[in-house]
């Protein structure tokens, strides 16, 4: 049970620029207790001036949860929401997510992890201010009122501001099991107003962790070799000591950092050097090779099964698969279909490249950075320094892109390694484009292997899938469920929610070294693609409607049915097409959250025009709609890219994807129309950020094939099609 | 030591000539709000004026600045918001914002020399790089704001 608790942290309340009498609370999910002292999660100061701080416990990379966790906690709370300012956290314990249990801002589990305590904070707070109204009043609580920071007794038309009342609040005990506000009474959550965060983002002024500084602040720029764990050595070492502005030049894992008075004297002298690996995992890497990786598992390496899951129940319901029956169905099917699809390993490519600042000083270590996991950077970082936890601290900047990048620690290492080369400064590594492409996490490349078997009348009674690519548990040495494959390359690689009865899912991890992590939808990233994929050839193969061949196995899950519903209706699918014409639609769904995508196209011989994608999502309970609306056209987008242009390329034992002239990205020029509506079938928030990224692969390829164009198994489509300016 | 003139004001620095404005805005001026991408000129996070004209400042030698006056995305409001950047939050483009200081800076060249540019030419003048997808409402604040400038200069 979450814990709430008034604070009395005078470095704290120094520390937010708070004078004597602030009321502050802080929420502790149960398990970030310890020993009886009062500790604290998100947290929620009353200044006596009435102003608002809330320290949010997420990162903010652009998926609008700092507003979002700050707006849960201000509706409860209903003090004056132009009076409140939110605070970037730090790492902390008592920050932890209650679901994950960590730290961390990923998964599109932030909103619907803090929520439930969020709201409970937020209500007692707000319960004690008007206790102590009631006090000083001298009324029952139950005659007062409370709105936009005020308490109000209206029969004697009295009113106290949330300022006045701090003092006396914060020495009241908080009600363990305060009483929510009815969602018909919401003023902010489900509301429209421009987030707090955009002045600063329109005027320059807001801090990535690019823009880390302080007065003798010493910056390194990287020399680094094809591998993180590559052993290397450099020649022109001791030259490079010498030049202009060259402080240190340090061994970093994979490299060296060279650490100077400013960033362009620092890249000039580790331009200077020439890394050689002695070793690397990926020693002679290819494309060829990585290609035959892949392929050869289906055979080489034997396979890992992995359940069916219903995600949709709670708990989540794991069905293992039958092999037995699945090939006696397939067997007695009258009708089979078979299909080989591939996508490639695809790069984050966030603008602000890798980054991280940390300064050893006093026997104390500072780092600040753009971080998704400020817990295990912490961790990291003390180990690294040979610290105590408690004499690291961890602070986070806006993070310009995650995408699951700035999940990992991988350069939050590298940068307390640089600057444990130079202590009593602050230092600023930073990596170029090319070191962010060379050195990224990708998404592995993958390849899965279906067989449907349809009955007489073409409904699927089996469906046989097997897919073989990377496993990211194993490149970061992560334990997975056991006895079962890494859910990063198996799950939903044929969907849960579809209602046929055979369904197996097998997994043959390739045997490659390549990083990997998480990329923004990770699982669903490749699987929606082969999913939805195999079901539209199904369908087109026992000449059906495609989305009323999903729509007549999804009776048990009318949120999925309302979605594409709603898309057909957006689109006008049953509509005839025009020549040339064609849409194509594709279903996914995630924690409370489910998505449907069509996207309608022309191809005229090779050439392909996106004509418009229109997005029907429900997220149930949406706490900031338009920010949710941007994180669908804007996941939207990023699958998009992928699925057009998206391929990094190996060669000579590294990544040879160099800059955006190697990887293209989508501008302004490559975007159709994008039309998202947003439905509500759940009373509590669903998953966000990662929602509008699987569907738009799967759903284009489904529309070129619909226009008469070819049907496209192997990403990215520029391979096969010459893609047109967008339609404007 | 190299004098230019950022922001309307005179300023000196040490940085070797080679050294591309981005970088001695940003290391030695004081001014964060231009952006680093991907230092070949691709992405256009590290846009800023120079002689009125948006310019990729990783792509410019501190040695050739010369004369020509630079004004980066601190300056733009002068002291206020400029109307594009009103423009920009009241279509709530930004999302993690880090390509906006470019982005805006590109449109307000744009809007200056077109005031009232067609989707064909707001497409072919805005080809920085925003990886959070914001284009759309990028198009619909230009429109914005090219709309208000247009009205205040008809005052």
């Amino acid at each position: 049970m979450d814990s709430l608790s008034t604070v009395d942290r005078r470095s704290l309340l120094i520390g937010l620029g708070l004078g004597a009498g602030a009321l502050v609370i802080g929420a502790a999910p149960a398990s970030a207790q310890a020993g009886g002292s009062a500790r604290f999660g998100a947290m929620l100061a009353v200044a006596v001036d009435g102003g608002v701080t809330i320290v949010c416990p997420s990162s903010e990379m652009g998926q609008g949860t700092q507003e979002a966790l700050a707006r849960i906690i201000a509706e409860e709370l209903d003090c004056d929401w132009s009076r409140v300012i939110i605070r970037q956290p730090w790492a902390d314990r008592a920050f932890i997510n209650p679901v994950a249990k960590r730290q961390l801002t990923a998964n599109s589990m932030t909103v619907t992890g803090y929520y439930p305590m969020l709201r409970r904070l937020g209500a007692a707070a707000r319960a004690v201010l008007v206790d102590a109204a009631a006090a000083r009043l001298q009324v029952p609580v139950g005659e007062l009122t409370a709105a936009r920071g005020q308490v109000r007794h209206a029969a004697s038309n009295r009113a106290l501001g949330y300022g006045e009342l701090a003092a006396a609040a914060s020495v009241l005990p908080l009600p363990a099991d305060p009483p929510l506000k009815p969602a018909t009474n919401f003023t902010l959550i489900g509301k429209r107003s421009p987030r707090k965060d955009l002045s600063a983002k329109v005027t320059g002024s807001a801090e990535f962790g690019i823009d880390v500084h302080e007065e003798g602040i010493l910056i390194a720029a990287l020399a680094l070799g094809p591998h993180r764990h590559a052993r290397v050595t450099a020649s022109g070492i001791e030259a490079a000591r010498t030049m202009p502005g060259v402080k240190a030049v340090a061994p970093v894992n994979g490299g060296f950092a060279v650490i100077a008075t400013s960033f362009w004297r620092a890249k000039k002298a580790a331009d200077s050097l020439k890394v050689t690996a002695v070793d690397s995992p990926i020693a002679g890497i290819n494309d060829a090779k990585v290609a035959q990786a892949i392929a050869g598992a289906f055979d080489s390496v034997p396979a890992q099964p992995f359940p069916d899951v219903d995600i949709t129940s709670t708990p989540q319901r794991f069905t293992p698969g039958n092999p037995e029956a699945v090939t006696k169905a397939l067997a007695a099917a009258p009708h089979r279909l078979e299909a080989e699809y591939s996508v490639p390993y695809l790069a984050h490519a966030a603008l602000e490249p890798l980054v991280c600042s940390a300064r050893l000083k006093d026997g104390e270590l500072l780092v600040r950075g753009p971080l998704q996991a400020p817990e295990a950077s912490r961790d990291i970082a003390a180990s690294l320094a040979g610290l105590p936890v408690e004499k690291v601290r961890v602070e986070m900047t806006f993070i310009g892109g995650g995408f699951g990048r700035k999940w990992s620690i991988d350069f939050v290492e590298v940068a307390v390694q640089a600057a444990l080369a130079a202590p009593g400064h602050m230092v600023k590594t930073i990596w170029t484009r090319e070191q962010d492409f060379a050195q990224d996490e990708f998404r592995p490349g993958f390849t899965a292997r279906y067989t449907a078997g349809m009955a007489a009348d073409d409904k699927l009674l089996a469906m046989d899938s097997r897919i073989s690519g990377q496993s990211i548990n194993q490149f970061h040495k992560r334990k997975g469920p056991p006895g079962q494959g890494d859910p990063s390359a198996a799950a939903m690689l044929v969907y849960g929610v579809y209602d046929f009865p055979d369904k197996l899912i097998r997994y043959h991890p390739a045997d490659l070294s390549i990083p990997v992590g998480f990329w923004r939808s990770v699982t669903l990233s490749q699987n929606a693609f082969f999913a939805e994929s195999m079901i539209d050839e199904v369908a087109r193969a026992a000449k059906a409607d495609p989305l009323a061949y999903r729509r007549a196995m999804l009776a048990k899950h009318p949120r999925g049915l309302a979605v594409l519903e709603k898309v057909a209706e957006m689109t006008g699918w049953s509509a005839k097409r025009a020549k040339g014409r064609g849409r194509g639609v594709a279903l996914s769904y995630a924690d409370n959250a489910w998505c449907a995508q069509v996207v309608e196209v022309s191809v005229k011989g090779k050439a392909l025009t996106i004509e418009r994608i229109a997005c029907a999502f429900d997220c149930g309970l949406a706490i900031d709609p338009a920010s949710v609306e941007a994180q669908m056209s804007g996941g939207i987008i990023f699958g998009l890219q992928a699925a057009l242009w998206g391929e990094v390329h190996f060669a000579d034992g590294a990544v040879s994807s160099a800059n955006f002239s190697d990887y293209r990205m989508v501008t302004l020029a490559d975007v159709p129309p994008i039309e998202v509506v947003l439905l509500q079938g759940s009373d509590r928030p669903g998953s966000v950020g990662e929602s509008g990224v699987p569907g738009i692969a799967p759903a284009l390829v489904n529309a070129i094939a619909d226009a008469g164009g070819p049907r496209i198994r192997k990403l990215p489509i520029a391979a096969v099609l010459e893609i047109q300016e967008a339609r404007a | 030591m190299t004098e230019l003139s950022v922001n309307g004001k005179s300023r000196n620095t040490d940085a070797d000539a080679d050294t591309p404005l981005l970088w001695v805005l940003r290391d030695d001026l004081g001014l964060p709000g231009t952006k680093f991408g991907c230092g070949v000129g691709l992405c256009g996070a590290c846009t800023v004026h120079i002689d009125g004209e948006a310019v990729r400042s990783c792509q410019v030698p501190l040695g050739e600045v010369g004369e020509r006056k630079v004004s980066t995305i601190e300056a733009l409001g002068e002291g206020g918001l400029h109307p594009v950047q009103a423009a920009w939050i009241a279509e709530q483009v930004p999302q993690c914002g880090y390509c906006q200081s470019g982005m805006i800076m590109a449109a307000t060249a744009l809007l200056k020399v077109n005031p009232k540019p067609s989707v064909a030419e707001i497409r072919a003048a805005i080809t920085n790089i925003c990886r959070c997808g914001t284009y759309p409402r990028i198009v619909a604040a230009i429109a914005h704001a090219g709309a208000d400038l247009r009205e205040s200069s008809q005052r």
